[in-house]
């Protein structure tokens, strides 16, 4: 048995003539964490699919699985193998057991016909205890939280003794701890022998689970590494091809006078109270704190979608009463929400429908009809503006990366020229390369006088793109820092502390 | 539903009798086995409105060929249902293999189904129904006779229902065919993942439901002694009505079989109710569309408040 499990070399594939992995060698070591990371677009999920056995790459590659050559891999062959995949939407059934969906598996690999309920719960529990977690089995999956429902798509995943798991960017809907208790988990898989492949987006968790990273650029592989022979800005280099600016340059901030907005003691029972803080014409607060610290309420808040108990807000000065988004948007202020696909995106709609809805008003001609001319004008001028990477505005939103999905969102916003804008984790699920684009954006839009209220979770984008940070922690502000002056280290410091 | 059974009773004294409980039974068994061929396809994600019209077409066929020929129940039944199998395949296929929405497959083969039986037919009435027809409807698996000298007991109709929903509570809970059904309705794409046969599952859904309308047109035969073109097809929104009440989502994947048969009891309870209390039979729609708003209103409401719940707590 030699320690390599799996190995493919020269593997390519082509789509109708479009190169999407072109001579890629790639090995997973027996017992190891391989993060497998590359921008949207680079082939990943190709080849991901290849080891599956979805998709059969071009001939000429060769695949050992095992110590067993292959030719190609069917999704039985990949199965039989020992290799299981964790798509990003898990596949579990919300409506069964979680005994169940753990089971299922097995039984339709067995081909039985008839369910035997106390097997399907003790082939459960014993992955359940494998894994090293604790899950109540006859539960239905759909009512557990996200973070639970990924490990019981991790015990479907080894019922059957698997060799090799692939984890489709499994932390991309996970708040912090679950994070740390996923990896806790991947530890221990690996402890016991299994591999993991773990395709990632976020860096420093390529760092904190990995052993070896393997980077894929354009189809093709830029090369494997130790963990221990990388750094971040180096990683990111090799991903994106182009020597970034020094990240740990601090944004400059103008002399900003002007108060835009004051918000005092806020309160809204069991979500966030006494929340006080200005924010400045110019001005990008970074407000950081970790799923479930009321962040994303409290924006909700002074974006009229959630009422507030008590407290007021001042709007240059003024004194106003926030009830609906309609009095938000009179008012000029303007939010992003966090999850982009759901709440800021008609998916299936195209970039100009997408553009145009928060404005429709304004785009009437003289007999009430929209104006097809005006249309035009706006989507080409934020496609140029935003630098927008589409052949037409009259593409499908869903058929773009993440990074031009976020920028069709903001060019909806920003249409309407607000003074004030809520951002609420603007780069999530996007690539480092399209990451640093949008921070760009959101600086300019700063330079030019909007004040910017930046949500994250990330240490290091609140660090570097904004100018004063808010520390918030179970519904209040536990702290406020000078951006220029704060480290990464102190406030991950400050974040984790009790 | 205590409360209200104690009021109508204060109003006609014949509706908390045996005899008028086990009657509801009795003929509520048609409906019965009819909606828990609309659960199952519902269960499965999909929606089915061609069954009134797949059980008057089998049940047409079936007496005309059974009026000429020598037969006896079981043929009858066992014709039905074949043809009724026939009818469900049709839908099947086009659900699987061109990818139509079930609720437009369905709209379309109920049309053509029952729009080919009338025009073929031209006489769509039969009122010279062979005799083993209505036996069958007047035995009882055991009765009694009280003091007036009716027989009350157990109809055979009723126990061929309770046997379908057993069976079909046994297929659906303990046999991976079953659970295969709840899966392709919590999670299509999953299901295909995870190596279902969608195809097999979704061809038992549908001949499935076609068997019972076949079951059911019998059993209906038996009950009325004639055939009528019409009166089945009345039946679709009081099936799905009931099967809805009994708590099935129309987006699949929830429901059970107890469920349904409860929310079928529910229609008739009231339906006889309202009859004894005297009030004018145009008014059971209403109050059957009364009864469906509320009754999920309430469930929808709930599930509202327990989102938000779930949100402060998350938050």
């Amino acid at each position: 048995m030699s320690e390599t499990f799996l190995s493919l070399s020269n593997v390519s594939k082509s789509f109708a003539g479009v190169q999407a992995l072109a001579h890629v060698d790639f090995n997973v070591k027996r017992g190891e964490v391989h993060c497998l990371v590359g921008e949207n677009g680079s082939g990943k999920s190709t080849l991901i699919k290849i080891i599956a056995g979805i998709v059969q790459p071009d001939p000429g590659c060769a695949i050992v699985v095992n110590d067993k050559p292959f030719r190609k891999l069917t999704t039985i062959d990949s199965m039989n193998e020992g290799i299981q995949v964790i798509y990003q939407d898990l596949s579990l059934f919300p409506n069964l057991s979680v005994a169940e969906n753990i089971s299922i598996n097995q039984y339709l690999e067995e081909n039985k016909k008839i369910m035997k309920r106390k097997e399907m719960n003790r082939i459960a529990s014993e992955t359940v205890c494998m894994v090293g977690t604790e899950l109540d089995t006859s539960m239905l999956v759909g009512e557990l939280p996200i973070a639970k429902q990924q490990l019981v798509a991790i015990c479907r995943a080894i019922t059957r003794g698997e060799k090799l798991i692939i984890m489709d960017e499994p932390t991309s809907s996970l708040g912090k701890k679950d994070i740390d208790y996923l990896f806790s988990v991947i530890r221990n898989l690996k402890a016991k022998g299994i591999s993991v492949l773990f395709v990632g987006h976020k860096l420093n968790e390529v760092f904190e689970i990995a052993d070896r990273v393997t980077i894929l650029r354009d189809g093709k592989k830029v090369g494997t590494y130790g963990v221990d022979e990388l750094d971040n800005d180096r990683l990111i280099e090799l991903m994106t091809g182009k020597r970034l600016k020094k990240a740990s340059q601090h944004v400059k901030r103008k002399d900003a006078i002007d108060v835009l907005l004051e918000v005092k003691n806020l309160t809204k029972k069991g979500q966030f109270e006494n929340i006080s803080f200005k924010l400045h014409a110019g001005e990008i607060i970074g407000l950081i704190g970790l799923l479930g610290s009321g962040r994303t309420e409290l924006a909700l808040s002074i974006f009229g979608l959630n009422e507030l108990n008590t407290g007021e807000i001042f709007i240059q000065g003024s004194k106003q009463t926030i009830k609906t988004v309609q009095d938000a948007m009179r008012l000029g202020i303007g939010y992003v929400p966090e999850d982009r696909l759901t709440q800021g995106l008609f998916m299936e709609h195209t970039i100009s429908k997408n553009m145009i809805v928060t404005l429709l008003n304004s785009l009437l001609n003289a007999v009430h009809l929209l104006d097809k001319r005006k249309i035009k004008n706006v989507n080409e001028s934020w496609i140029k503006d935003l630098d927008i990477k589409t052949p037409s505005s009259e593409l499908v939103v869903k058929q773009l990366s993440g990074g031009n999905q976020q920028r069709v969102v903001l060019s909806k916003w920003l249409e309407r020229n607000p003074k004030i804008l809520i951002l609420d984790g603007p780069t999530i699920g996007i690539d480092v390369g399209a990451k640093e684009e949008i921070h760009e954006i959101i600086k300019n839009l700063a330079e030019n006088g909007i004040g910017i209220i930046m949500i994250s979770d990330e240490v290091s984008e609140v660090v570097h793109h904004s100018h004063k940070i808010l520390l918030m922690k179970e519904g209040k502000i536990t702290g406020e820092f000078d951006a220029a002056s704060m480290t990464e280290g102190k406030l991950l410091n400050k974040l984790s502390e009790k | 539903m205590v409360a209200y059974s104690l009021i109508v009773n204060s109003i006609s004294k014949s509706f908390l009798t045996a005899e008028n409980m086990f009657d509801i039974l009795k003929s509520s068994s048609i409906m019965g086995v009819m909606a828990i061929g609309a659960f199952i396809v519902m269960l499965s994600g999909g929606i089915d409105i061609s069954f009134p019209a797949i059980a008057t077409v089998s049940m047409y066929v079936t007496v005309r060929i059974l009026e000429r020929f020598n037969g006896n129940l079981f043929l009858a039944f066992a014709m039905a249902s074949v043809f009724g199998i026939m009818f469900g395949c049709v839908n099947a296929l086009l659900v699987y293999y061109f990818n139509i929405p079930t609720l437009i497959v369905t709209l379309g083969t109920s049309s053509i189904f029952h729009g080919s039986m009338l025009s073929i037919a031209r006489i769509p009435h039969i009122y010279t129904v062979p005799g083993y027809f209505f036996e069958f409807s007047k035995k009882y698996i055991f009765s009694w006779v009280n003091g007036e000298g009716v027989t009350i007991g157990l109809s055979t109709m009723t126990c061929t229902m309770l046997i379908i929903a057993i069976l079909t509570w046994l297929l659906l809970h303990y046999t991976m065919l079953g659970r295969g059904i709840y899966a392709i309705g919590g999670n299509l794409e999953a299901a295909k993942r995870a190596g279902f046969n969608i195809m097999k599952i979704q061809f038992f859904v549908y001949s499935y439901i076609g068997f019972l309308s076949g079951i059911a047109s019998i059993l209906y035969v038996s009950l009325v002694r004639h055939v009528h073109p019409f009166n089945l097809m009345g039946m679709l929104l009081d099936v799905i009505a009931a099967v809805v009440l009994g708590g099935a989502s129309l987006a699949g994947g929830s429901g059970t079989v107890l469920g349904t048969m409860l929310g079928v009891g529910m229609i008739y309870f009231i339906k006889n109710s309202l009859i004894l209390m005297k009030i004018p039979s145009y008014w059971d729609p209403v109050v059957i569309g009364l009864i469906i708003i509320v009754s999920t209103g309430i469930n929808a409401y709930r599930k509202i408040l327990g989102r938000s719940g779930v949100k402060i707590i998350e938050a």
